[in-house]
C-alpha cells in the first residue's frame, strides 16, 4: 500500500492563547514495500506525525491518503508498535499477540495458529505461556512487534519501537525487524533518533528540521538488500551517516538553542 | 535456615506467645477475674456455644449485613469509581468531600439511620455500606487514572470500539487498583457491621459482645471476639485467594 502525506500541519493550543506549532507542512511519499525512515531533533514531531498517520490524531491541516483515500481515523491496514512499554500485563505472550485478532472475532483455532506463527516468527517460541514481567524489555518488545504483525499491516508505523533498549539488543532486534519485513514486504515508516538504525534499515531516510517540523533532507540508501548489520563497517555506510549527520546536527543545535 | 524459614517461623511465634500470654496472664493474676480469663476456659465455652448453635444466629446477622453491605459496595463503588475518573467535573467538585470522608465518624449517623430505616438489618447494611463505598470508588478511579495512555492507543489503533477498549484494556489495567479498594472496603465493610452491632442491635457478633460484657458473662464475650477475628481472617484469604488466582503468574 502506498502512503501520501500531504501538506500536514498540527498546531496544539497550550494553556490560553499560547499555540505550539508541531508540524509545519510535511510532504512525504511511501511508495508500496518501501521502508522510510525519519530521523529528527527531539520534539520535531516526529511522534505527532506518527499518530497522524496511525489515525489517533486529526491534523490542524493537509491530509494522510492511504492508496489515494483520506483517512478518517485508525485505517484496518495500518499497524501501530509504540515506544512505551505496551505489552498487556495481564496477558501471557500469546494471550497478548492474539489480542487483536480475538477483539475482531477471528475463530479461536486460526487465531492460535497465526499467533504461533508470529511468536515463532519473533523468535519468542517456548514463551507462549509467560507474562510480560517475566521477560526483558527487548523480548516485551517482540510480543508489541508480534501482536501488531498478526494483524497483518500492509503499513507498518514504528514509533522508536527500539528506544528503550539498549545498543546491542537494539542492532540484534534491527537484523531481525529487516528478516521480517522482508518476508511481509509491508510499507514502513519507521521512527528513530538513532542514525545507523534509520540507515541500516530503510530505502530512504527523512531528515527533520527542527521544531515546527518539517523536511529537511532526503537520503537515499542504496546499499544492497538482503542487508544486516554487518554494513556498518562499509565505506558506503560511513558516507550516508556522515551526510544525515551534517544535517541533523545543524537542526539539533537550533533545537537545543531553542530550549534554552 | 532460610531468611524464609526464619519469617515463618518468628510468624508462628509470635502467635504462639500471644496464647500463651492468653493463658497465664490470668493464671497469675493479672487483670480481675470477671474481664481476662484463660484462654483454656474461653475454647471450651466457643465450641459448647457453636454447637449448640447459639451463636448461629449472630453468626447469620453479622455475616449476612457484611455480605450484603459489602456486595452494594462493590457494584456501586466501581461503576461510581469509573464516573468519577470519566468526568472530571464530578471529581473537582466531590474533591474536597472525599478527602475528608474518612475523617467524619459516620457512626454518630446510626440512631439517625434508624429513625429513617427502621429496627432492622438496613440501617446497619446503609452505614456499613457508606463506610466501605467510598475506599472501593477512590481506589477504583486513581486505578483509571494510571492506566498508561499507550495501552489505550494500542486499543484504538486496532479499532476497538469504546465499550472493547473499557472492559477489555482499561478495566484489567485498572484491576490492581480496584482490588486494593475492594480490599479495604471489605475491612470498612466488617468495621461497620460489628460497630453499628455495638451502638444499637440485638442480634449479631458485635452486639454479642457487647451484651456478654455488660451481663458479666466473659467467656461468651471473649468466644464473640474470636469469631469475629476468625471472620475478619477468612474474609481477607478468600479475597487475596481470588485475587492470586486472577493474576497466578510470575
Amino acid at each position: 500500500m502506498q502512503v501520501e502525506i500531504k501538506d500536514l500541519k498540527k498546531v496544539f493550543s497550550g494553556q490560553g492563547n499560547e499555540e505550539v506549532e508541531a508540524l509545519a507542512g510535511i510532504d512525504l511519499s511511501i511508495t508500496e514495500g518501501e521502508f522510510v525512515s525519519i530521523v529528527g531533533p527531539s520534539g520535531c514531531g516526529k511522534s505527532t506525525l506518527m499518530e497522524i498517520v496511525g489515525g489517533l490524531t486529526e491534523p490542524t491541516g493537509g491530509e494522510v491518503l492511504i492508496d489515494g483515500e483520506p483517512i478518517n481515523g485508525p485505517h484496518p491496514a495500518v499497524g501501530l508498535v509504540f515506544q512505551q512499554e505496551s505489552a498487556f500485563p495481564w496477558r501471557s505472550v500469546l494471550g497478548n499477540v492474539e489480542f487483536g485478532l480475538e477483539m475482531h472475532g477471528t475463530p479461536k483455532e486460526e487465531r492460535r495458529q497465526r499467533s504461533r506463527d508470529l511468536i515463532e516468527l519473533v523468535g519468542l517460541q517456548g514463551f507462549e505461556d509467560r507474562y510480560p514481567e517475566e521477560l526483558s524489555g527487548g523480548m516485551r518488545q517482540r510480543v508489541a512487534i508480534a501482536r501488531t504483525l498478526v494483524m497483518n499491516p500492509q503499513v507498518l508505523l514504528m514509533d522508536e519501537p527500539f528506544g528503550a533498549l539498549d545498543e546491542q539488543t537494539r542492532l540484534i532486534l534491527g537484523d531481525e525487524l529487516l528478516r521480517i519485513w522482508s518476508q511481509s514486504r509491508a510499507t514502513a515508516l519507521f521512527i528513530t533518533h538513532s542514525i545507523e538504525e534509520a540507515v541500516l534499515l530503510s530505502d530512504r531516510v527523512i531528515v527533520m528540521s527542527a521544531r515546527p517540523g518539517s523536511v529537511k533532507k532526503v537520503v537515499p540508501v542504496d546499499l544492497e538488500r538482503p542487508r544486516d548489520s554487518s554494513v556498518f563497517g562499509t565505506p558506503e555506510f560511513g558516507r550516508i551517516t556522515g551526510e544525515i549527520w551534517e544535517v541533523l546536527r545543524e537542526e539539533s543545535m537550533k533545537a537545543l538553542k531553542g530550549q534554552v | 535456615m532460610s531468611e524464609t524459614t526464619k519469617v515463618r517461623l518468628t510468624r508462628w511465634a509470635v502467635i504462639l506467645a500471644a496464647i500463651a500470654a492468653l493463658e497465664l496472664l490470668p493464671r497469675i493474676g493479672f487483670g480481675d477475674a470477671i474481664t481476662l480469663i484463660p484462654l483454656s476456659e474461653i475454647v471450651p465455652e466457643l465450641f459448647e456455644l457453636l454447637i449448640g448453635g447459639e451463636l448461629t444466629e449472630h453468626l447469620l446477622a453479622t455475616g449476612g449485613a457484611f455480605f450484603l453491605s459489602f456486595l452494594l459496595a462493590a457494584i456501586t463503588g466501581v461503576p461510581l469509581g469509573y464516573l468519577l475518573w470519566r468526568y472530571s467535573l464530578i471529581k473537582r467538585t466531590l474533591d474536597p468531600y472525599l478527602t475528608t470522608y474518612y475523617a467524619i465518624p459516620i457512626f454518630a449517623f446510626y440512631p439517625l439511620l434508624l429513625a429513617i430505616l427502621g429496627f432492622n438489618i438496613w440501617p446497619i447494611v446503609a452505614i456499613s455500606w457508606a463506610w466501605a463505598v467510598v475506599a472501593v470508588v477512590l481506589n477504583t478511579s486513581i486505578g483509571f487514572g494510571e492506566v498508561p495512555r499507550v495501552l489505550v492507543r494500542v486499543g484504538q489503533s486496532m479499532n476497538l470500539s469504546r465499550w472493547q477498549i473499557l472492559t477489555k484494556i482499561f478495566l484489567p489495567a485498572a484491576a490492581p487498583y480496584v482490588f486494593t479498594g475492594l480490599k479495604l472496603g471489605m475491612v470498612y465493610s466488617l468495621i461497620g457491621v460489628i460497630a453499628s452491632e455495638f451502638v444499637l442491635s440485638t442480634r449479631g457478633l458485635g452486639y454479642l459482645v457487647s451484651y456478654s460484657y455488660s451481663n458479666f458473662q466473659t467467656a461468651a464475650m471473649y468466644s464473640a471476639m474470636f469469631l469475629i477475628l476468625a471472620l475478619a481472617i477468612f474474609l481477607n484469604w478468600a479475597l487475596n485467594s481470588i485475587e492470586r488466582r486472577l493474576y497466578s503468574h510470575g
